[in-house]
């Protein structure tokens, strides 16, 4: 029997958490949300599904690849997110024979699976919902697909069955997360074991203490209560832990730090002294569930994300400034010609400044890293090449690279909401780049927008090269030369 | 690049073939202008047959979108795997309605699923 699972919800509501990842991918006790479900299918003998993602599809695709890890064969479609089951069903690429199963694999739930398979086969409708605990399981068994209703599907559809005559209710729990308050729940109760049929890893080294492969920490680290550490962690020995306390993999906790019925996400670092109390803890993020406060703390010596990388994965800074300062020289000859020419097409003005995005990253008044503004100069001119000479001293600077997306300002960059949109972001802003040297001047904004998407999404060493010799090429061409 | 068109009942359908790229896009995007503004609202671009989609391509694709948005119509793609993988590789699939082949497309606008 095949599965059909879907992934799309778009996660606003456990934002900050989903900002730059599916829900599929949050961790919960351990492990990816996608992999609680794709376990309870084995378990059931279910070897073969296919994935409907949207947000950040292509994360899970890396993440779960063929599913052989789990003993399974996966493969997946995308669609626009949150739309109905049926209307998904539609875009899939793959020919349903039933019987099959739908479900969410983006909602937690925990329950005899083989149960209602083995109930559910010996019926005579078109379809049987399944039930846990009473909840709807987000979880059908389709026989005819063209007489089945798909809605229950829908995870915002109410917790209730949509028809009680087609249901079957079997031993479980159902959770949502559908709150941020909910997904903490979620890990708390997975940690203690009140998620029956979850396989929770790491092995026990002192009674309700779990850790991960390669964790350092100690007995004493429990005062009272369970914790699950995930692998990859360490604890120093004067860290104290109660309450039901997850941690999540690579987490580094310093001296007497105080950790209390609190969810730790993957990659933090939570510094000495510091207590954390009924929170959601992801990097910087200090997230309250008592009071419902998200916090984002600035001071690293606190809390701070592990995994913070640069925006520059091309070319190294100092390649960059030194080609910046190499290109400054070469150019020389051509900064009185821009001047000349300026002058005598606009002499009231014959430069300009304004402010553009850079590279480099500083803290905002909310404490938020965000990339800063730099101010860059232009000629009046309307020769390409001398109009835009100055901002070879922002290469020179650091704040854009040689090679790179077009710079915008940040008014610019702060209209982009969309999830494609902010694609580009990904990448440097650079002098050259592929929007700067093929684009004509005129472009619409989503050619721009598209062409740095296109760069964002494959940058890297090779790539900055090949537009370095397009922009030599480029520069003996009238295109530089005349508007 | 070879651009055919074709309607459905009330159902416009434009089907590209070959290389879709900067120097099709004037062409594309005035026929996809005007489908919009003079039809029903409902409308299919094929791209089955696209080798090669570029970025500037893609950029008309998505100002049909937000043209039909304006209209409050509905625009469905068809895409082949390479138009598919880049429209996953720029996050695309997060706007576009893609249905893969066109008899579902047409039945889906028909239908109004």
């Amino acid at each position: 029997m095949d599965a059909i699972i879907f992934t799309d919800r778009k996660g606003q509501e456990l934002f900050p958490l989903t900002d730059e990842t599916s829900i599929a991918l949050l961790p919960l006790a351990g492990k990816w949300v996608l992999e609680h479900t794709l376990e309870a299918l084995v378990d059931a003998g279910i070897r073969e599904a296919h994935v409907v993602l949207s947000p950040y599809a292509e994360q899970v695709k890396a993440a779960f690849g063929n599913g052989e890890r789990w003993g399974m064969s996966l493969t997946y479609s995308v669609t626009r997110g949150e739309e109905s089951p049926a209307q998904a069903l539609e875009q899939i690429q793959k020919n349903l024979v039933p019987p099959f199963l739908a479900l969410r694999g983006d909602i937690i739930r925990s329950g005899e699976l083989k149960d209602f398979l083995r109930k559910a086969e010996k019926t005579e409708s078109a379809f049987v919902q399944a039930l846990y605990g009473g909840e709807n399981a987000y979880l059908t068994l389709c026989l005819d697909p063209l007489r089945t209703d798909f809605n229950s599907l829908k995870w915002t559809e109410s917790r209730q069955p949509v028809s009680n005559q087609s249901s079957i209710d079997v031993e479980g729990v159902v959770a949502r997360l559908d709150s941020l308050k909910d997904f903490y729940q979620v890990n708390l109760d997975a940690a203690s074991g009140e998620l029956k049929t979850f396989l929770i890893p790491g092995r026990q080294i002192a009674l309700g203490l779990t850790q991960g492969r390669n964790t350092e920490a100690y007995p004493q680290n429990l005062k009272q209560g369970i914790a699950l550490i995930g692998s990859n962690c360490h604890l120093h020995s004067s860290v104290e832990l109660s309450g039901k306390v997850v941690i999540g993999d690579n987490v580094i906790i310093d001296r007497r730090a105080t950790i209390e019925s609190s969810v730790i996400l993957p990659h933090t670092y939570i510094g000495e002294l510091v207590e954390i109390r009924n929170a959601i803890v992801s990097g910087n993020d200090l997230i309250r569930v008592d009071t419902g406060s998200i916090l984002k703390i600035s001071d690293t010596f606190l809390l701070a994300d592990l995994k913070t990388t640069t925006i520059d994965n091309g070319l190294g800074a100092l390649f960059n400034r030194s080609a910046g300062m190499l290109l400054l020289l070469i150019s020389l000859p051509l900064w009185p010609l821009a001047l000349i020419l300026s002058v005598l097409k606009s002499p009231r003005k014959p430069y300009f400044r304004y402010w553009l995005r850079g590279n480099k990253k500083e803290l905002n008044n909310f404490g938020v890293p965000q990339r800063s503004e730099f101010s860059v100069g232009e000629w009046n001119v309307d020769v390409p090449v001398l109009r835009y000479l100055p901002r070879v001293l922002a290469v020179v600077t650091g704040d854009i690279n040689l090679i790179g997306a077009l710079p915008v300002s940040l008014d610019i960059a702060s209209q982009r909401i969309e999830e494609w949109e902010r694609l580009a972001d990904r990448a440097p802003a650079g002098l050259l780049g592929p929007t700067q040297l093929n684009l004509p001047a005129d472009a619409n904004d989503d050619e721009k927008l598209m062409s740095d998407s296109f760069y964002a999404a494959n940058f890297g060493f090779k790539q900055d090269l090949r537009y370095i010799l397009q922009a030599v090429k480029s520069f003996f061409s009238s295109k530089a030369w005349f508007k | 690049m070879i651009l055919h068109e074709q309607q459905h009942n009330d159902i416009d359908i434009i089907e590209l073939s070959g290389r879709f790229i900067m120097a099709d896009t004037p062409e594309v995007r005035n026929r996809l202008n005007s489908l919009i503004k003079e039809g029903s609202g409902k409308l299919i671009i094929d791209l089955e047959k696209v080798t090669f989609i570029d970025s500037s391509a893609c950029a008309v694709l998505i100002s049909a979108f937000k043209n039909m948005q304006i209209k409050s119509g509905r625009l469905v793609l068809v895409t082949s795997p390479v138009v598919q993988s880049l429209i996953e590789l720029t996050r695309l699939h997060t706007i576009f309605e893609i249905i893969p082949t066109l008899p579902r497309a047409i039945e889906a606008l028909e239908s109004n699923k």
